[in-house]
């Protein structure tokens, strides 16, 4: 599925956050969206996901406005993995990925055996089969975002949108997750926090500065130690990774430093 | 080869789910319980502060079952059916409604520990009542003229239209401002409430007790209708609302990803959990954490999925109010104690304990 956002701006309390954005994803694209704190990614998003209304400009999917069809057609197109989050963890992993079949029935419709298989498959995909009968209080922070990515696949839309998937995951949690939303082939839509993910997994990076596009296109020729310093305020080098062969980027403040 | 396919053809393990009552037997659950609040009622309509021998309760319920309510002795007719019956069913709509309307405000606050009176509904319904009590229910214009029950009603329903114009900005709910305010305007209006208090005569301060402390006492059959078709109506709206509710769990913005309308479902749910609480208030005073304590002990056994969830804290309510308000007309009889002294004195150690499992389980 192809994403296009022309034009967006949109603003919290009156509040101007997001400046004429312009975005757009080919199907099979992970794009990363990276940029300071309050630079508007997860604003951006939500204009993505439908819980905030641009007030200008935009969000098309395939063509197809996202904002003028229905909720639950959206829903089909489009799903969403949010940070961390505790609020529902009474229910089973089971209850709470089908909580993804949501978009595809009607009121009153039961789930059938084919919501079933699609929520097993989903759990398989994830990694997570064997929990199927835990309650998702039982579960580390790395598992519970896995089963929230296998919620958001059971809503079956082919652009997956991710806001920091990582935050608050340890390393290894971290990787496996990226590495497994790599795999699935879905357009990807994800802001993330730390600049050597990004590097390393997308196939675009948009930056975002003050509600603003500042820049965009291929990791390396976005991601320049000259660039990251003025976007983002610290030094960088900008190396191959050497256990990956993917871009890596170190970090570094620009207080001088001396390795003593 | 052969053992490949035998492999293969094995069905995979049904799941059982993670909670006391699977999902299949929820069926099984409800009637059950159906069958708990039948004997419940039963057993609250044959006991009470004035003695009366089984085999005569069973004759007056009898006669007025098959329609032959003229051959009972009218003395044991009027204790069984005019006082008891009433006052048992309307103990099951009340702890019914206040039950749902607890699933109701934990679902859009998104906090377990909320209960039907976090809005200040039930602060706002006393001091209506308190209102018309002193000024009498011919001053204050309209307020006066719908009665204590009527005043009761209108006042809480103002309070939460105080607090959700408080709480909103643009017309989106902020949960933690929702709790905040709904406290801050409860608090208010109990202050207000103490305020009317002191204006009254002492011979009435006995009728406002009723609303502070909550009682069923003195139920009448005439009062029955309003409760039960509200908690219809709004029961029915929920159960089709209820995978929304599931979503909405997950917090607006995951809910918003799954296609749910999420500022007018909040709404709704608003409006929906007010008119419970409210019309509750109305007829029973504020009956303290039922509406807390019975959708806790429905999640423990069927989980958070609401479409098991509320039939199940429904008729969990409607058994658990019926026993409570038997126990507290015959604890110390022939006095009578008021029935939110035994919720609460019920409520808060069950508050206290969960407060210290939940927190026990995020770490």
């Amino acid at each position: 599925m192809r994403l296009d956002l022309t034009g967006i701006d949109a603003e919290i309390d009156s509040r101007p956050i997001l400046t004429d954005v312009h975005l757009s994803a080919a199907p099979g694209d992970f794009v990363a969206l990276i940029g300071p704190n309050g630079s508007g990614k997860s604003t951006l998003l939500r204009t993505v996901y439908r819980a905030l209304r641009p007030t200008g400009g935009v969000v098309r999917l395939d063509g197809a406005d996202l904002w003028g069809m229905p909720a639950r057609r959206a829903a089909r197109h489009r799903a969403v993995l949010t940070q961390h989050s505790d609020a529902d963890v009474d229910f089973s992993v089971t209850e709470l990925v089908t909580t993804g079949r949501i978009p595809h029935k009607r009121l009153l419709e039961r789930e059938n055996e084919t919501d079933r298989a699609i929520v097993e498959h989903c759990l398989d995909r994830v990694g997570m089969r064997w929990a199927a009968d835990r309650l998702v209080s039982t579960l580390s922070g790395g598992e519970r975002q896995r089963v929230l990515l296998a919620r958001a696949l059971a809503q079956q839309a082919p652009l997956l949108v991710l806001d920091e998937p990582t935050n608050h995951l340890d390393v290894r949690a971290q990787l496996d997750l990226l590495d497994l939303v790599r795999s699935l082939g879905l357009t990807v839509l994800a802001a993330l926090h730390d600049l050597d993910h990004a590097a390393a997994y997308a196939d675009h990076v948009v930056v975002l500065s003050k509600g603003r596009v500042v820049g965009h296109g291929p990791p390396l020729d976005v991601l320049t130690p000259a660039f990251i310093e003025e976007v983002f305020g610290v030094r960088a080098h900008v190396d191959v990774h050497p256990l990956t062969g993917r871009p890596h980027i170190a970090l570094a403040s620009l207080a001088p430093q001396a390795v003593s | 080869m052969t053992t490949e396919m035998t492999t293969e053809s094995v069905p995979a393990p049904r799941y059982r789910g993670p909670h006391l009552v699977p999902a299949p037997a929820t069926g099984l659950l409800i009637s059950a319980l159906a069958a708990a609040w039948l004997l419940a009622s039963l057993l609250a309509i044959s006991l009470g502060s004035v003695h009366l021998p089984l085999s005569s309760v069973w004759e007056v319920v009898g006669a007025h079952l098959t329609g032959r309510a003229e051959t009972a002795d009218p003395l044991h007719d009027q204790v069984v059916w005019d006082i008891r019956t009433p006052r048992v069913l309307l103990a099951a709509l009340v702890g019914a409604g206040l039950s749902v309307a607890g699933v109701v405000f934990q679902a859009l606050v998104r906090n377990p520990l909320a209960d039907p009176y976090v809005l200040g509904v039930s602060s706002g319904a006393s001091l209506g009542a308190v209102l018309v009590t002193a000024a009498g229910t011919a001053a204050l214009g309209g307020l006066g003229g719908l009665g204590v029950t009527g005043a009761a009603f209108t006042t809480a329903l103002l309070t939460v239209l105080v607090v959700y114009l408080l709480a909103q900005r643009g017309g989106r709910l902020l949960d933690s401002w929702l709790l905040l305010v709904g406290v801050a305007v409860g608090y208010l209006c109990a202050a207000a409430t103490t305020y009317a208090q002191l204006q009254l005569d002492p011979s009435e301060l006995q009728g406002v007790m009723f609303w502070l402390m909550g009682s069923v006492a003195g139920a009448t059959w005439q009062q029955l209708g309003v409760p039960a078709a509200v908690i219809a109506v709004c029961l029915a709206y929920l159960m089709v609302q209820a995978r929304a509710l599931n979503a909405l769990l997950a917090g607006e913005d995951t809910a918003a990803g799954l296609g749910v309308p999420v500022h007018a479902q909040r709404i709704a749910l608003l409006v929906i959990g007010s008119l419970l609480t409210a019309t509750m208030v109305s007829v029973a005073g504020g009956i303290g954490f039922v509406g807390l304590m019975v959708p806790h002990m429905a999640r423990l056994i069927v989980g958070p999925d609401h479409r098991r969830l509320l039939p199940v804290a429904m008729l969990s309510g409607a058994v658990f109010l019926v026993l409570v308000d038997l126990a507290a007309r015959t604890a110390h009889r022939p006095e009578e104690l008021p029935v939110g002294v035994f919720t609460t004195g019920l409520g808060v150690p069950f508050f206290l304990w969960l407060l210290r499992r939940r927190s026990a389980r995020r770490t």
